[in-house]
């Protein structure tokens, strides 16, 4: 359905203690979590036309390479224009985390990507 | 008192409006110098809280290149930091009229230097994350950047 809001909490529904930034690192990294949620929910929502939510607020803290490589990923793979597109962050008790990931993290990987091809 | 007598009516109305005038004066001398006091007393508070906050960052620097820092804890630790410059911005702001605090910025900065970095990723299930010394150059140069800025900060303070 266009224009529905798919809605995910990071603290709720994955962990408290987002990890570091590759899963041989440890538990809960950023790469899981784009592999195990990410990908999928956004697969999902390309599909119906709708947006994706992502609600960080709630955890005990992130390291920048968590929602570097989380968010990156994704870039990595759908491409910043469909990621703009259906992309929405929630941050609301660290408001530069939705900067970071929209102003540096989602253009320094597209670039990435841009050079893969 | 016994001056007092000899006065006629038109010498009363002038008694009286010179009273009246001295009561007045001193009414608005007191509560411009309460206002006064108090605009101090707030300028005061904020400028310690920035100390404060100067002097925590030194103790952190100290216990993370000591090894008393694990991941979990330094992220949390910069998450509360964080809100705290987020707060204090805010109140700059309305307060002071101080648009330039620069310390947020600086922070999350060294927040990517710090959690970005290999070696503290690779501490995720160690007991303590371990700083090499070439990393730590790079994060005690941010550090000083924010000390710099929360000083800057403490004139424009004194100055508004």
């Amino acid at each position: 359905m266009e224009n529905s809001i798919k809605k995910y909490s990071v603290a709720k529904e994955f962990t408290n203690y987002p990890g570091p930034r590759y899963k041989n690192q440890g538990e809960d990294s950023g790469q899981k979590f784009f592999e195990n949620v990410l990908d999928k929910l956004m697969a999902d929502v390309i599909e119906e036309g709708g947006k994706l939510e992502i609600d960080l607020d709630g955890t005990a803290g992130y390291a920048s390479s968590f929602l570097d490589e989380a968010f990156g990923e994704l870039v990595l793979k759908y491409s910043m224009g469909v990621v703009l597109r259906h992309l929405l962050v929630v941050s609301e008790l660290e408001p530069d985390w939705k900067e970071m990931i929209f102003k540096e993290t989602i253009p320094e990987w597209e670039e990435k990507r841009l050079e893969k091809i | 008192m016994l001056l007092l007598c000899y006065l006629n009516s038109s010498d009363w109305i002038n008694v009286s409006g010179i009273a009246v005038n001295a009561i007045l004066g001193i009414a608005i001398a007191l509560i411009i110098s309460k206002r006064i006091s108090n605009k101090r007393a707030i300028k005061d508070y904020f400028m310690n809280e920035i100390k404060n906050i100067r002097e925590d960052y030194r103790k952190f620097l100290i216990d993370l290149f000591g090894g008393k820092f694990t991941f979990n804890s330094t992220n949390n630790w910069f998450q509360v930091m964080n809100m705290r410059l987020i707060n204090l911005e805010e109140t700059l702001k309305n307060i002071h009229k101080i648009s330039n605090f620069g310390a947020k910025d600086l922070n999350h900065d060294l927040r990517d230097i710090i959690t970005n970095h290999q070696d503290f990723n690779d501490a995720f299930n160690k007991s303590s994350v371990t700083i090499s010394q070439l990393h730590k150059q790079e994060i005690v140069k941010k550090q000083a950047e924010i000390s710099k800025s929360l000083m800057d900060t403490i004139i424009d303070i004194n100055n508004s």
